[in-house]
């Protein structure tokens, strides 16, 4: 019984994938499932004007993620290692993003800061805001990790310094969190839609907004094309989300 | 806010589990609070202040030329809308509505992966499969929508109702289950590794039939994480614009609405005012999702 509803909500995830996939491959798809033949010439004409746009959201990604790591790291060691009033005061503030819907975010973000919009600076540092609950969510707990505190105390008392602490100790033991904190932070930078709705430069839109066009403008093969496209990027990322968390260790609240 | 503080301040290293004290000293060790403050400054700056500087739109108290003073104005207009009524109760009902449905498909398949977790076996490909939704942005979610149901969707074909569903009220609430599938199966499976199997088992040797079990043993212990997970799921939903997005010539949801204040004349306080309808009712179904479980837990643990 359960495993017939897990085959079957597996196939229910899978079979739109199957369907674009067939519309993305068809000369005609009005006339059915590779209606006029197969094809890969969708693919061919999606591609060339495709690219600089999914350049440009993979830049987006890195840079929001490098910006993760730089800011939400050192926030994510003061919320664990001096837990107090503040750092709860501080968790609720951080996971603001999560509770204000991403369109009403990005209204109250461009109604502040219209003049930062064209520089892309407002769309960078509204995915920073959004995704750092993510960051937090990963790092904190495995930083707080007692384990881990210890080990860091020995070699401290062994003589070694911050630095090296922080490089043969901490880093290796938060791996897995890190890899986990990157990875949806990089899925979600690429594939975000409504922080970025206002605040992203309407000169150079990232690939959700080329996709966002092309379904109200283009033919559906050619969208299809383009959202596996798309979906082939995300692939990647999904499977390293997966992977960190089938080693993170299983922590019980 | 972070200036206030003086309370993260102590200088003495952070001691974990017994540690030796620190040996070297290199003159005053910073305080610790320094190391959050470039992130508390982002996060004052560009989530915090907006959402207040959003409220304060609404509230008619924006930049003078636009806004004349302290006024409810907009929200009564808001509410006083017909269209703007009937898009939040769609709102609702689809955000709701889809992760119940979702919670139904959700609870089988986490007592599945809980149970395969157990005896070792694989299920790396069902795993990915079922967490991809939550990298897909909901304008693609939408779009297969369109490529399955819609006017010359591949469903269409076997059966002709399926034709331009996608932009029925069955057809969103359907695209927003494949929306929240992931959002409501990923923390519910932590919930269900943490079951203790040897209670379920214990009740089947005692006779209890396995609908029995579920019912009377699994169900109670699963509850307070379901309701936690459908409060945030819904709050997430409520929210979902990308896909209403994609299929609006069909039923409206607030997120359209708020949208469209702006996109169709720049019209900043009434869109902000929708905006904090929305956030409200998103942090509502949040609150309430945490009140209840808490509630339930109680309740079961007694």
């Amino acid at each position: 019984m359960t495993r017939l509803v897990t085959r079957l909500t597996c196939a229910f995830v899978a079979i739109p994938l199957l369907a674009t996939l067939i519309a993305a491959t068809s000369v005609d798809f009005s006339q059915g499932p590779w209606g006029g033949g197969p094809t890969l010439d969708w693919f061919a004409h999606a591609w060339p004007p495709l690219a600089p746009v999914i350049g440009r959201s993979l830049a987006v990604a890195a840079l929001v993620v490098a910006l993760n790591l730089a800011v939400g790291g050192p926030l994510a060691w003061w919320v664990a290692r001096h837990p107090s009033v503040l750092t709860r005061l501080t968790g609720y503030l951080v996971n603001v993003p999560l509770a204000v819907p991403g369109i009403a975010l990005s209204v109250a973000l461009v109604g502040t800061y219209p003049m930062l919009r064209p520089s892309g600076l407002l769309l960078v540092l509204g995915h920073l805001v959004f995704t750092l609950p993510f960051t937090l969510a990963a790092l904190v707990p495995a930083l707080a990790d007692d384990e881990l505190r210890t080990n860091e105390g020995v070699a401290r008392s062994l003589g070694a310094g911050p630095v090296r602490v922080l490089r043969t100790i901490t880093v290796p033991a938060c791996l897995v969190a890190v890899t986990q904190a990157v990875t949806m932070v990089f899925a979600l930078s690429f594939g975000e839609f409504n922080v970025s709705f206002f605040v992203n430069p309407p000169a150079t839109p990232t690939a959700p907004f080329a996709l966002f066009d092309s379904y109200s403008t283009q033919r559906l093969e050619l969208a299809s094309a383009q959202s596996m496209i798309f979906v082939a990027f995300v692939a990647p990322v999904l499977t390293a989300i997966v992977l960190a968390r089938r080693r993170a260790p299983r922590r019980t609240p | 806010m972070p200036s206030s503080t003086t309370a993260g301040s102590r200088t003495e290293p952070a001691t974990g589990g017994g540690a030796a004290p620190v040996v070297r000293r290199r003159g005053p060790t910073p305080p610790a609070w320094l190391a959050a403050l470039p992130a508390l400054v982002v996060i004052g700056l560009f989530s915090a202040y907006p959402v207040v500087v959003m409220v304060a739109n609404s509230l008619g108290l924006g930049q003078p030329p636009a806004d004349g003073g302290p006024t409810l104005e907009h929200y009564a207009r808001a509410f006083g809308s017909a269209a703007v009524r009937d898009a939040l109760l769609n709102s609702l009902y689809i955000a709701v509505g889809s992760v119940l449905f979702t919670l139904c498909v959700a609870v089988p398949v986490v007592l599945r992966q809980a149970e395969d977790d157990r005896a070792g076996r694989g299920g790396a490909t069902t795993d990915a499969l079922l967490t991809l939704p939550i990298a897909l942005p909901g304008i693609i979610i939408g779009f297969f929508a369109i490529v399955l149901t819609g006017r010359t969707g591949l469903l269409g074909l076997a059966w002709d109702g399926f034709s331009g569903l996608a932009y029925t009220f069955p057809g969103l609430l359907i695209a927003y289950l494949y929306f929240s599938l992931p959002r409501v199966l990923g923390p519910l499976r932590g919930a269900a590794a943490t079951l203790d199997p040897s209670l379920p088992e214990s009740a089947r040797t005692l006779g209890a039939s396995r609908p029995r079990v579920f019912l009377t043993v699994t169900l109670p212990l699963l509850l307070p994480a379901a309701i936690e997970t459908s409060g945030t799921a819904i709050a997430v939903a409520l929210g979902g614009y990308g896909t209403v997005a994609t299929l609006s010539e069909g039923v409206r949801l607030l997120p359209l609405n708020v949208a469209n204040e702006l996109t169709t004349g720049y019209r900043l306080a009434a869109s902000s005012t929708l905006a904090v309808i929305l956030a409200a009712t998103a942090v509502l179904a949040l609150v309430l999702g945490r009140v209840l479980a808490r509630v339930v837990r109680r309740a079961v643990a007694s």
